[in-house]
């Protein structure tokens, strides 16, 4: 099991930078297949889009991003300090064809084998479970 | 990412996108297609073909130009999109709402 480790505040720092962040993930470990990566990725990007864009706060928010992958699976969790809130997963469903907005969660809740979020001890924090499939 | 526009015969403005279409970027797309519209071009193809990665903020801004061409008597409609682009569009089922031809040229050609 490796795990990587990154802490980003936003602004000036921004998706492209989780990106960055992936990037590097990937190159160290050729072995992951590359549709896990491409699910992965998608999951990971739409949850620190997530909290960029609802970070209640005004000084930029900054957020801490872990993935340990081995050579079978990954896990990722995302956390940050900005306002706690609650949130049901299960409620989270994919909206209207023409609706511009709402869908990132759904979207993650199919890309990923396992999805939580949990509001605690000061930080909110979503977490992903990806099996890997030849 | 870059947005590289032409215009085919027909009032058919092509953008090109070039890179990832996520949070950062959405917005730029949003004005090109607004401005397209303005300028009297409400056909419009949003060529993907060199676009490697999308988010749920690049699906809502393809949605605003599809209405918004739509509204001016258009259409939007999408070409070349690649593999990740295609995963995200089948699981928030914009495949049946965003019509993808192989090429931008054979958008509007039928």
């Amino acid at each position: 099991m490796t795990t990587y480790q990154r802490n980003l505040t936003a602004p000036p720092e921004d998706v492209d930078s989780v990106h960055d962040f992936l990037q590097t993930i990937w190159t160290e470990n050729p072995e992951i297949p590359a549709k896990e990566k491409i699910r992965i990725e998608t999951a990971i990007i739409e949850l620190a889009a997530n909290i960029i864009l609802y970070s209640e706060t005004t000084a930029g928010v900054i957020f801490n991003i872990t993935v340990s992958t081995s050579k079978d699976n990954l896990e990722a969790s995302i956390s940050d300090n900005g306002e706690l809130f609650s949130l049901e997963l299960d409620s989270h469903i994919m909206p209207e064809d023409y609706a511009e907005s709402g869908r990132g969660i759904p979207m993650v809740k199919s890309l990923v084998d396992k999805f939580e979020f949990d509001s605690s001890d000061g930080r909110n924090t979503w977490r992903i479970w990806k099996e890997f499939r030849s | 990412m870059d947005i590289h526009s032409k215009l085919l015969g027909g009032g058919v403005a092509v953008l090109k996108l070039e890179g990832k279409l996520n949070m950062v970027s959405a917005p730029h797309l949003r004005q090109e297609v607004h401005s397209a519209v303005a300028a009297g071009n409400s056909k419009v193809v949003i060529d993907l073909s060199a676009v490697d990665f999308i988010d749920s903020s690049g699906l809502g801004a393809l949605i605003n130009g599809l209405k918004s061409t739509r509204q001016a008597g258009g259409d939007l409609r999408i070409a070349g999109p690649t593999e990740q682009v295609r995963l995200v569009l089948e699981l928030t089922n914009m495949d049946r709402v965003l019509n993808a031809y192989e090429t931008a040229e054979t958008a509007f050609s039928e």
